[in-house]
């Protein structure tokens, strides 16, 4: 079976910067991404989980999959935000089966 | 008349406290008791949809009455000066960041609806007659201090702050920010009820009666059972509060209360009126103020703030703060 590698990118930002880390993943290129809930979990500042009161601090993980140049400018955009805001993005190889929706 | 000691007492024994408390001794125990978030959420819109709607259709029988003006600019004002009353206060008590300072000044420039919410709840417990055009002068209150607090952060965004290298700065006011706290949905739902209550009137009331005023206690009880749980799982979760920091939690909406009753002296509101915008503003924003300022404040500290409002302030005003606000300002007014 013919497959075609792309980039995979995950991101987790807090639900305050949500919206502007959707439109930088437009403006890079990327096509396709899904957002899911961040229920809980533990980071550098310890544990953190959806409480149902401060919307702001909930955490959302964006996950999208794109070309490797296209996912490089958006390391390169994340990469300001980063300077202000928390969060974390990181990126691995996968191989998709209909390359042109990626 | 009511003292301040019948007042307290009522607040005490009232359900919706107990149930606040049955929330926080829930959560210091470590019970696996949660509110589903969505249910969570639901039951914030209802209550301010119930007293937006409650609050446009009394405002339509009285109109537009010099009182409720009167409110309304001592609402705007108290908004303004209360992140300089938190911000100096906080200053002086802990030796916090100036981010942290600013981001913990806008909480308490905005308000707590549910803390407005149980006041009014309470009002009605103790006879007492507050203006129902408040919810409206509740939705005014909400955003000019978050406003004036980013201005205490060091004005709209020095050349060069906040920019990653080789990136832009970008100005701590912006388009974004500002819809936020504009469009932020506890003031949506709270003005657009008001205004279907001020368009519908008594017709409406007619129809949603057992809607907005039937259901209206047993929800705040559920609502306040899950802020009790919230409050204490803030505290013992991640925290840099510290007993002076909770001591300003306390001080700061005590200096609000008085502030409030100054202007109330000055423009003459009734009593009942009176110690309900006292509330308004002692209270701290949990929901409008965070969203505002995690994004044009992303360096203050939310394991301060936080706490600060939804541990000490939020349960300070619940169990204490509204009877004694209702019984100074009966006694003074």
């Amino acid at each position: 079976m013919q497959t075609h590698r792309r980039r995979k990118i995950e991101i987790i930002v807090e639900s305050a910067i949500l919206k502007r880390t959707e439109a930088l993943l437009t403006e890079c290129g990327v096509h396709v991404f899904t957002v899911l809930d961040g229920r809980e979990g533990r980071g550098l500042a310890g544990r953190w989980e959806d409480e149902n009161v401060a919307d702001a601090l909930e955490q959302r993980m964006i996950v999208a999959v794109t070309t490797a140049e296209v996912a490089e400018k958006v390391f390169a955009r994340m990469a300001e935000i980063f300077a202000r805001y928390p969060g974390v993005i990181y990126a691995s190889d996968v191989d998709v089966l209909r390359a042109e929706r990626f | 008349m009511a003292d301040v000691f019948t007042l307290a007492l009522q607040n005490l024994t009232a359900p919706a406290v107990l149930f606040f408390a049955l929330g926080v001794l829930a959560g210091f125990a470590r019970s696996d008791l949660t509110i589903p978030d969505a249910f969570a959420k639901g039951l914030s819109i209802y209550l301010l949809l119930a007293i937006g709607f409650k609050g446009g259709v009394a405002a339509q029988a009285t109109g537009l009455t010099p009182e409720f003006m009167s409110a309304l600019g001592l609402g705007l004002v108290l908004s303004v000066a209360m992140p300089f009353v938190a911000f100096t206060i906080l200053r002086a008590m802990s030796s916090l960041d100036r981010p942290t300072l600013a981001a913990t000044a806008a909480h308490y420039g905005s308000i707590s609806i549910v803390t407005f919410v149980a006041s009014m709840d309470f009002a009605k417990l103790a006879g007492l007659q507050p203006g129902a055009y408040l919810s409206a002068v509740a939705a005014v209150m909400e955003t000019p201090g978050i406003i004036a607090a980013l201005f205490l952060a060091g004005s709209a965004g020095k050349p060069g702050e906040g920019a990653a290298p080789g990136g832009k700065a970008e100005p701590r006011i912006s388009g974004e920010l500002l819809r936020e706290v504009l469009l932020n949905g506890s003031v949506v739902v709270l003005v657009g009820a008001f205004a279907i209550g001020l368009i519908t009137g008594q017709r409406g009331m007619a129809r949603l009666d057992l809607f907005v005023n039937g259901l209206f206690a047993g929800v705040l009880c559920l609502f306040l059972l899950e802020m009790g749980l919230v409050a204490a799982r803030r505290l013992q979760g991640k925290s840099r509060l510290t007993l002076r920091l909770a001591a300003a939690g306390i001080i700061v909406p005590l200096c609000g209360a008085a502030l409030a009753l100054a202007g109330a002296v000055a423009l003459r509101l009734d009593p009942d009126t009176a110690g309900v915008m006292m509330t308004l503003a002692a209270s701290a924003s949990y929901i409008a103020a965070p969203a505002a300022v995690r994004i044009a404040l992303p360096e203050g500290d939310p394991g301060v703030y936080l706490p600060l409002a939804v541990g000490v302030t939020f349960p300070f005003n619940i169990a204490i703060g509204i009877p004694l606000y209702a019984g100074i300002a009966q006694a003074v007014l």
